[in-house]
């Protein structure tokens, strides 16, 4: 056991996930839980790991592998509360996407929006605050996702809340 | 009209052109005609009875009188202007630039003096002008700031400036031909000559070895035409060593940009095609660590079977940027020797085989010798038939021929009956990390360019192309081994 200054007990590494509020989550606030979210992603096993993540966290994911993908997804399968957005994606750009969605009525305000991207980290974070989207550097481990995405939703509040 | 001349006599002179004075022996003007009244601006009666020192500009007074009575002494039929310019003086007080022609005359048991006199004010001005054109003219040429020189029509040198004989020496005179140029530099001159004479302005560009460096001059020869006809060759040296040295740093220049671009370009192109197997291998690692509890035992071996899956595909990643960037480097070395192509065939096809893999072959190969790398050779067609494989119905055959292409190159085709590559598309697929839109699997997006590099390093090509009946032909062309050096080899 290792002790902190102020005596209280740290938890140990690798002991499994800290009680959330159902008790399963990664994180305590269950931002996550019952949240539809769309997962934009073209790599199977990226898009595999961060449905999963979402899933494990209590959310209800749709996924989509193309940018019209996405915009079909908005259309008929929303609104959702957060939606993941790859930036390489085989049609269109994920710019494009984000512009896309910012013009659905429905989802305009409602909906949150984060950039998860491979590419040069400083510029795109800069662009994606520029257009009111959160931003996520791939490679991520799962916490991070987790912890990323809640916060986002905590600091973004939906039009029905 | 004076009485030392007879009225003839007076009338001839009268009717002469030119403006006329007879003095004395000594100096007394007796006659003049109505020329020299207007001439000089006075009336016969102003002149008649003075000396003819009433004519000359006062500051020649002196010497005038003097000159005259040595010439009375010795009176000859001469002209005045031998050697020196002439002045008489109007009655204004101007100057007059006159020449003058002296006759002794005995009439009567008298002596006189014949003076005509002519206005050549316009001539001796024309002649000067000229006289001061030619010397600015002369004075430009020999001042101008690079070489300039001429030659006649029989080529011999007629003109060259300061700047032409510090450079080249005094040739004046001299025909080209023996003035001690290397040969080449003569024949490209001579070459020069000859269509400058022909009526053609040349210009034209060298490296003259001049001294510590190389100084790149530009000549620019043109005819001297007179009239209708050439009668030489002018032309002048510029050198451009600094322009030309300007150009080239510019153009090195522009090629390390673009160079660097690329390299930026390919570096971010790269360092995305690593993340993404990362992002997997990262993704499952952290998922399996922080569910694991709440993973089936089914699930987390399909996460490590998966994160074993990138890891392998990384590793290959980085194997292929390496090939890549040394064959880039030529760093690569090639084990060339002579080699039948079709056994490289054979022996790739049987190594697919050999790995269990199940396909229908169509092989042609006609034995035709090559001096190549067997096992690149056999890597390229490897990474060819695992294409053509990976993109086939497992039920279609691949076709592989090898066939001579002309006298000296062997062509090598594989070809598939998949779906083939979009036509605007056949030659982007050799290009580093291009992608066909809609393919299946993931491959590095490395093997066709490291194919491409591999063929070029053994002076080939290769090219895609979609044949008759659909699917993909990827064909490679690369010299066969010349016939000598093959029975010398064997």
């Amino acid at each position: 056991m290792i002790l902190s200054s102020a005596g209280e007990a740290l938890p140990p590494l690798m002991k499994g996930p800290p009680k959330g509020q159902s008790g399963r989550g990664l994180v305590n606030t269950g931002a996550l839980e019952g949240a539809r979210i769309l997962v934009v992603e073209d790599e199977p096993q990226v898009q595999d790991f961060v449905s999963r993540v979402l899933q494990l966290e209590g959310a209800t994911v749709v996924t989509a592998s193309t940018g019209s993908e996405a915009l079909a997804r908005m259309e008929d399968a929303g609104p959702f509360r957060v939606v993941t957005l790859d930036l390489c994606l085989p049609d269109i750009s994920g710019w494009e996407v984000l512009e896309a969605i910012r013009l659905i009525p429905a989802s305009a305000a409602a909906c949150a929006v984060v950039v998860l991207s491979a590419g040069p980290g400083e510029e795109i974070a800069r662009r994606s605050a520029a257009m009111g989207a959160g931003y996520l550097a791939k490679p991520t481990a799962a916490r991070a996702l987790v912890e990323r995405l809640a916060s986002f939703i905590e600091g973004c509040p939906s039009a029905g809340e | 009209m004076s009485m030392l001349l007879g009225g003839t006599a007076a009338a001839i002179l009268e009717a002469m052109p030119d403006a006329i004075v007879v003095t004395d022996a000594e100096g007394i003007v007796v006659f003049v005609n109505t020329a020299l009244e207007a001439m000089f601006g006075y009336q016969r009666a102003d002149c008649v009875g003075r000396t003819i020192e009433l004519l000359v500009p006062e500051h020649l007074h002196g010497g005038h009188a003097q000159a005259r009575r040595s010439y009375a002494a010795q009176p000859r039929r001469r002209s005045m202007t031998s050697g020196s310019d002439l002045f008489g003086r109007h009655r204004d007080g101007t100057e007059i630039s006159i020449d003058i022609r002296l006759s002794p005359l005995e009439t009567d048991g008298q002596r006189v003096l014949i003076a005509a006199i002519r206005d050549v004010s316009e001539r001796r001005a024309a002649a000067e002008a000229l006289r001061r054109s030619e010397a600015r003219l002369r004075a430009a040429v020999q001042n101008l700031p690079f070489p300039f020189w001429a030659y006649d029509a029989d080529g011999s040198c007629t003109m060259q400036n300061n700047r032409c004989v510090e450079a080249w020496g005094d040739h004046v005179g001299e025909r080209l031909e023996d003035i001690g140029l290397p040969d080449d530099l003569l024949a490209r001159w001579q070459e020069t000559r000859r269509r400058a004479l022909a009526g053609e302005v040349v210009h034209q560009e060298e490296r003259l070895d001049a001294g510590p460096e190389l100084r790149v001059v530009h000549t620019i020869a043109a005819p001297i035409v007179s009239g209708e006809h050439v009668t030489g060759v002018l032309g002048i040296n510029i050198d451009v060593t600094e322009e030309r040295k300007a150009q080239e740093l510019q153009v090195e220049l522009r090629a390390a940009q673009e160079s660097e671009r690329l390299k930026d370009a390919l570096l971010g192109t790269v360092s995305h095609e690593l993340r993404t197997p990362i992002s997997v291998i990262r993704g499952y690692a952290t998922l399996a660590a922080e569910y694991g509890e709440r993973l089936t035992q089914n699930e987390m071996v399909g996460y490590f079977r998966d994160i074993d899956r990138y890891a392998v595909q990384l590793d290959r990643l980085v194997d292929d940027l390496l090939t890549m960037s040394r064959l880039e480097a030529g760093a690569l070395s090639m084990n060339l020797r002579p080699v039948d192509m079709g056994l490289i065939v054979n022996a790739t096809i049987d190594a697919f085989r050999i790995a269990g893999r199940q396909r229908d072959f169509i092989v042609s190969a006609e034995a035709v010798q090559v001096v190549a790398d067997a096992g690149r050779i056999e890597q390229v067609l490897s990474n060819l038939i695992d294409n053509a494989d990976k993109y086939s119905d497992p039920c279609a055959s691949i076709e592989v021929s090898v066939r001579r292409e002309g006298a000296n190159r062997v062509a090598v085709s594989v070809r598939d009956y998949g779906p083939g590559v979009a036509t605007d598309e056949l030659d982007a697929i050799f290009e580093r990390f291009h992608r066909v839109a809609g393919s299946p699997g993931r491959g590095t997006g490395l093997g066709l360019a490291i194919c491409r590099s591999i063929i070029e390093a053994h002076d080939g090509s290769i090219r895609a192309t979609v044949p008759p009946g659909g699917g993909l032909e990827v064909t490679l062309s690369i010299p066969v081994l010349d016939e000598a050096v093959s029975r010398g080899a064997c």
